[in-house]
């Protein structure tokens, strides 16, 4: 019973600690950069019709010079300029980025596929 | 004639030519005096429209986030804050234009400084409320997963505004600031809701090709305010928007005005021969130029028309007038009893309940409205109206309406009840517009003539009103009344700029010559001390203010 009670409490201060871990990573000068691991560009009616824009996202976040922050455009350069499903319109083909801050997976989106909009992707440890 | 005084007479008459022609080449004396500039023939804020300026400012620059005075009791779902926003700086615009062309500080400041309100969080995330839609109107079956681009698609309620305050700002001030990337940009860092950070950027290009394409892609019917949702009134900021932008920029927007007019009427939307109109059409969900479907016409200026009018006279003239007074001018003369006699404050809406303010925003746009046709009776009824019901005051040089609830109305038809979109700006525009002031702010566009003229600056805003600031082109004079701020100063200062340094200014205070302001002469009389040439270029004036103090400085032809 009491090493039950010992491990729920370890359990528990990690997880309370695990923010505050990347926070503290922060303050401390270490830098936690941003790695993009799926970007994905789909139709909203035909989920199937993909355009994987992971090369795309990568090379704008490379304009970032390894920020703690980048703003990645989301809109028709992430597919080449090519309208996944033409005639679907605004609402009709949606972004979805992931990335990791150090270990810790994040995800931007899913956001209509917009040339006016850029997602935000953040390792500055605000992310809560 | 003996040779003596032969030689006498020859001497005296070249002695006279000589002298004549040293006359003329001396600029003190040679050049034609100024011509008279008569100060009261000239437009002038009185001093509760001075105040309804202040007050107007002074929402302007309030800390971003803090809305105080803003709050409605009309809870609209995007809420009405963008509206006052909007409204605010379109009366301050009029107010520079009208009045006081030759000094701009104070109202460009407050018009972008309203521009900038626009883009905070708290008037556009509200939009994701909206873009879920509903069964409310039968146009879904439940609400949709929406979106959070405040421009991309529909919310003509905020993106109008935009255009129109961003294309008025450019054309007053010649500057393409609005045209730069990212000049309107909207940053979602919503934590509780969302799919992460993200930004939205347009430019004032971007929000005029949107809202054109939307018009034609309805079949000119309009771009929507919430989906599927196209209001009349809600078309008439973008409209008169792109009659800036085509001035500003060249383009053919506002082509598409008398488009939208005849499908309105062709589809029977309008109709033109009763003036009844449909205030809002339902559309499909996924195309706006599909099932449209009009609620009952009503009279163009019962409820909410004025919203309308007031804009689209600057480019339908003839019928909105016409539209305002009615067959017979019977649908004004209805209006004007129903706003006069109480019976707007005893007609809630139910469906919104508690809407009292509704019917308040339209009385304030019914004044303004008739304001902009020129309907002085009206204007002049309700103005009273509101003096005697309203309990205006005034506040650190500021004069308004504030917020009342109370919309019990008495026997004798009187209800003190006043929204703030009413008592801040409606009446305020409806006071300083004293006919066709938008028909002219959009028809008598500036150009670079204007951007050259002389105008003043560096005006201390506490302790000095502006009252008069005109250039006048054909008497080449440019006149400025000051009169004391809500702080007491004995002597302020202000600065002229872009007068001609080739030219010699007279300078009068009030009808008094104190001077003469001459760039290229040494010695000048420049009012002992008063006036002071700059190595700019610039004047500056000093002067004292317990009293309205008006210069004239008047350039010799």
């Amino acid at each position: 019973m009491r090493s039950y009670d010992s491990v729920l409490i370890a359990l528990s201060v990690c997880l309370l600690l695990t923010p505050l871990s990347a926070q503290a990573q922060e303050v401390s000068g270490e830098k936690v950069s941003i790695e993009i691991t799926s970007c994905v560009v789909y139709s909203v009616k035909h989920p199937a019709n993909t355009y994987d824009c992971i090369a795309e996202a990568k090379k704008a976040l490379g304009t970032c010079n390894e920020a703690q922050s980048c703003e990645i455009p989301i809109g028709y350069n992430l597919t080449s300029g090519k309208d996944l499903d033409p005639g679907s319109g605004f609402l009709g083909k949606q972004v979805k980025i992931t990335y990791k801050c150090g270990t810790d997976s994040m995800q931007g989106g899913p956001y209509q596929q917009d040339d006016h909009a850029s997602l935000v992707l953040d390792c500055s440890g605000m992310w809560w | 004639m003996s040779s003596a005084k032969s030689v006498l007479i020859c001497a005296f008459v070249l002695a006279s030519a000589v002298l004549s022609s040293e006359a003329c080449a001396s600029p003190s004396s040679s050049s034609t005096p100024p011509m008279a500039v008569n100060p009261s023939e000239y437009p002038k804020l009185t001093r509760m429209e001075l105040g309804h300026i202040r007050h107007l400012v002074k929402l302007a620059h309030q800390l971003p986030g803090d809305w105080s005075g803003y709050g409605s009791q009309w809870l609209l779902t995007e809420r009405t804050q963008q509206f006052q926003i909007a409204f605010g700086a379109m009366t301050l615009a009029l107010a520079q234009h009208e009045y006081t062309p030759a000094y701009r500080e104070l109202y460009r400041g407050a018009i972008e400084a309203y521009i900038d309100r626009l883009q905070h969080p708290d008037i556009w995330e509200r939009w994701f409320f909206s873009s879920r839609s509903g069964t409310r109107g039968g146009i879904l079956n439940d609400m949709q997963a929406g979106w959070t681009d405040p421009i991309a698609k529909d919310n003509i309620m905020l993106k109008a505004y935009l255009l129109q305050l961003g294309a008025a700002d450019e054309m007053l001030y010649g500057d393409h600031k609005y045209d730069e990337p990212g000049a309107f940009t909207f940053y979602h860092r919503g934590q509780g809701m969302g799919n992460g950070l993200i930004k939205f950027r347009y430019t004032l290009e971007d929000v005029a090709k949107n809202i054109h394409q939307e018009v034609v892609d309805s079949g000119y019917v309009g771009s929507s305010c919430e989906p599927a949702r196209i209001f009349w009134v809600c078309q008439a900021p973008s409209s008169v928007g792109f009659l800036h932008f085509d001035q500003v920029h060249g383009t053919h927007y506002a082509d598409v005005l008398p488009k939208m007019k005849d499908a309105w009427v062709k589809k029977g939307f309008i109709d033109a021969k009763t003036y009844r109109y449909a205030e809002v059409i339902f559309t499909a969900w996924e195309d706006r130029a599909a099932n449209q479907r009009p609620v009952e016409l009503t009279p163009m200026d019962q409820d909410i028309g004025g919203w309308a009018g007031i804009y689209n006279h600057a480019w339908d003239k003839e019928f909105v007038e016409a539209a305002y007074y009615g067959v017979g001018g019977h649908d004004r003369d209805v209006a004007l009893n129903y706003f006069l006699s109480g019976e707007y404050a005893k007609a809630p809406r139910a469906a919104d309940n508690p809407i009292h303010a509704y019917d308040s925003v339209a009385w304030g746009l019914f004044i303004a409205y008739a304001a902009e046709v020129g309907d002085r009776e009206a204007v002049n009824k309700l103005l009273a109206y509101a003096q005697r019901n309203f309990n205006p005051v005034w506040e650190n040089g500021e004069y308004y309406y504030p917020r009342s609830d109370d919309f019990s109305v008495d026997a004798d038809g009187n209800s003190h009840g006043v929204d703030p979109w009413t008592g801040n700006v409606l009446i305020a525009m409806a006071g300083l517009n004293k006919g066709g002031g938008f028909y002219n702010l959009y028809n008598q566009a500036w150009g670079e003539e204007q951007y050259r003229q002389p105008y003043i600056s560096d005006v201390d805003a506490l302790s000095t009103n502006v009252s008069q600031a005109f250039y006048d082109k054909r008497k080449d004079a440019l006149l400025v009344t000051l009169e004391p701020g809500p702080i007491a100063a004995k002597k302020v200062q202000f600065t002229v700029r872009q007068l001609d340094p080739t030219k010699i200014y007279t300078v009068t205070k009030n009808s008094k010559v104190v001077g003469r302001l001459d760039r290229k002469a040494q010695g000048n009389d420049e009012g002992h001390g008063s006036m002071k040439w700059r190595e700019d270029g610039t004047v500056l004036v000093t002067t004292t203010i317990g009293n309205p103090q008006t210069f004239v400085f008047s350039a010799s032809r």
